[in-house]
């Protein structure tokens, strides 16, 4: 796929666009493509990245410079060409039978949150979101996503401390039928725990290392609760073609 | 995705394995093309000579505990640990999109004891659709996977009695974690394997620094990708001057130039494996390129690569 733009929004955080096909054009917001980083010191495996959005043009993601792989992701140029395949796994539920929603993301976890709410704000539905990064030079929040409260560790961006300690709060004073979660693991299974205690239906996207992403090799698993145990029969599920995004009840991270 | 058709080369890409016919010498190697759907909106499976299904076990497996797959530099390292869905499930859910396919349908069979096996097979035999059987005798994740493919007299007595209970095509897969490979394959064609197919993958293992414990959850794992390419090629030479029944070449395979070199050692086909994963569109590369090189060399059939391996003076 030839690559569109490949922007730096934020440290060491880089907003890259591709060509659409017309299988990725009916991409839904939790799935995924997997990218073939050639060159020096490239990883073995392919990387997943979440889809941020798509349209009819171009198919956006947004990634955090960690190691060779996305540093070779970050050194691509406009007119180079990107070894995509996806779009993959199943996303979130775009039902919305719930009166209100809220989203809630740490760093590169928010992509998938992002293009959901744009799939939200289409149905006119306006969720309640809530972003952590570690500081204000890592916020890439697009200026068109608003109602927007953030979380970070240092405080230089609303306020300070965890995500999760915003969601406590919001969950005081607001009433939430749904929660959608993307994040570190640590930031989700805090999410899941305050879901539980409040009873509110949670969903959550997982990243695994996905040895491919297509469920063929069964290395990314996820061990499934004691409720989807009994109803599968299966003591794992597969995150990326039975994911990414799973009912916290179905799941034990 | 693209219509592999014969009639669009100049090279003729249909081979023979004992009894079968392939219509090109690349399978798909068993535990990397699943059940051989889940790929099917990317690559038709059909386009592969034939497809080595995941390893079936008589009951259902969860396989080993996380992580059970890691990366290194060359390859990768898994211990999946033989998760599968068990063969009443196989027969049920995955055997009919198989039988839809127009290509052979081989599928891999692994068990803990000879009665493992034998159920397993038998529950098959009266399935149409399927054009034979791989025998792991060589998974090296799971506790007691070694013992047939590790000795040439327990590798001899399972091929024996698998033979007993199928007319089908037989092919023993060879694991490369022992002291002679051409022992346990001589061992094996003596007791009516049809055809050989090596090999599985290395024993290996990683160690992550940080927190001082191994990569896998099960400390060993098999390891594969192109890193043990040469290890395969050198098995795949010296099994083909042991034996005279058909070889199927594994191990590393990801380009055309890699089939050739392991069809110049002696394999009659070959499979993909980790390629699958990286890669999912190999094949119609592979198969693009191999057309290239076969023209170079002024081949026509590409069986004729077979063996052809020269020596020097």
């Amino acid at each position: 796929m030839r690559v569109l733009s490949n922007e730096k929004n934020a440290l060491n955080i880089y907003s890259l666009t591709f060509e659409s096909t017309s299988e990725l054009l009916e991409s839904l917001p939790g799935q995924f493509v997997n990218i073939n980083v050639r060159g020096e010191d490239s990883p073995f495996f392919r990387r997943p990245f979440s889809i941020a959005s798509a349209t009819d043009d171009c198919i956006e993601i947004i990634f955090e410079v960690v190691g060779a792989g996305t540093w070779q992701l970050s050194t691509l140029h406009v007119g180079d060409s990107v070894d995509v395949i996806g779009p993959l796994g199943l996303g979130y539920d775009l039902d919305f039978t719930e009166s209100k929603s809220l989203l809630i993301g740490g760093g590169v976890g928010l992509p998938p949150l992002m293009f959901l709410y744009y799939k939200m704000k289409n149905k006119g539905i306006e969720p309640q979101f809530l972003a952590g990064f570690k500081s204000v030079s890592y916020n890439f929040m697009p200026r068109n996503i608003t109602n927007v409260h953030f979380s970070s560790d240092d405080g230089s961006l609303g306020s300070k401390g965890y995500v999760t300690d915003l969601l406590i709060e919001t969950l005081f004073h607001e009433k939430v039928d749904h929660i959608y979660a993307c994040g570190p693991e640590p930031m989700l299974s805090k999410v899941i725990e305050i879901a539980e205690e409040n009873e509110i239906r949670c969903s959550v996207s997982i990243e695994k290392v996905f040895g491919c992403g297509t469920g063929i090799c069964f290395g990314c698993i996820i061990e499934n609760s004691l409720k989807r145990l009994t109803e599968t029969g299966r003591k794992y599920s597969l995150a990326c073609v039975e994911g990414t995004v799973f009912d916290a009840g179905d799941i034990n991270l | 995705m693209n219509e592999i058709s014969k009639e669009r080369w100049d090279v003729d890409f249909s081979i023979r394995l004992g009894s079968l016919i392939l219509k090109n010498p690349l399978l798909a190697a068993s535990g990397t093309y699943g059940y051989g759907r889940e790929l099917n909106n990317i690559l038709k499976t059909d386009d592969f000579g034939g497809i080595c299904t995941k390893s079936i076990t008589p009951l259902a497996r969860d396989g080993n505990e996380p992580p059970r797959i890691a990366e290194l530099k060359m390859g990768m390292l898994n211990s999946i640990g033989l998760a599968n869905v068990g063969v009443q499930a196989f027969i049920q859910d995955k055997i009919p999109f198989l039988q839809s396919l127009e290509t052979n349908i081989i599928v891999n069979v692994a068990g803990f004891s000879i009665g493992d096996y034998i159920g397993v097979i038998q529950l098959l035999e009266d399935i149409e659709g399927i054009d034979g059987y791989e025998i792991n005798i060589s998974c090296p994740n799971v506790e007691g996977g070694l013992e047939f493919g590790s000795s040439s007299k327990s590798a001899a007595k399972l091929t024996k009695a698998l033979r007993a209970e199928t007319d089908r095509f037989l092919m023993v897969k060879l694991s490369p974690n022992i002291t002679d490979i051409s022992e346990i394959a001589i061992a094996v064609e003596g007791e009516g394997a049809d055809s050989l197919s090596l090999i599985n993958t290395l024993i290996g293992m990683g160690i992550e620094i940080d927190s001082e414990k191994p990569i896998l959850k099960n400390v060993y794992g098999g390891y594969s990708g192109p890193a043990i390419k040469p290890v395969a090629l050198a098995m795949v030479h010296k099994v083909f001057h042991s034996v005279k029944i058909p070889i199927v070449g594994i191990g590393g395979i990801s380009s055309a130039e890699d089939v050739v070199q392991f069809m110049l050692a002696g394999a009659t086909a070959v499979q993909l494996g980790t390629v699958n994963f990286l890669n999912p569109t190999a094949l119609t590369e592979i198969l693009e390129d191999l057309v290239a090189i076969a023209e170079s060399k002024g081949i026509r059939n590409i069986s004729d690569f077979k063996g052809r391996l020269k020596e020097w003076d």
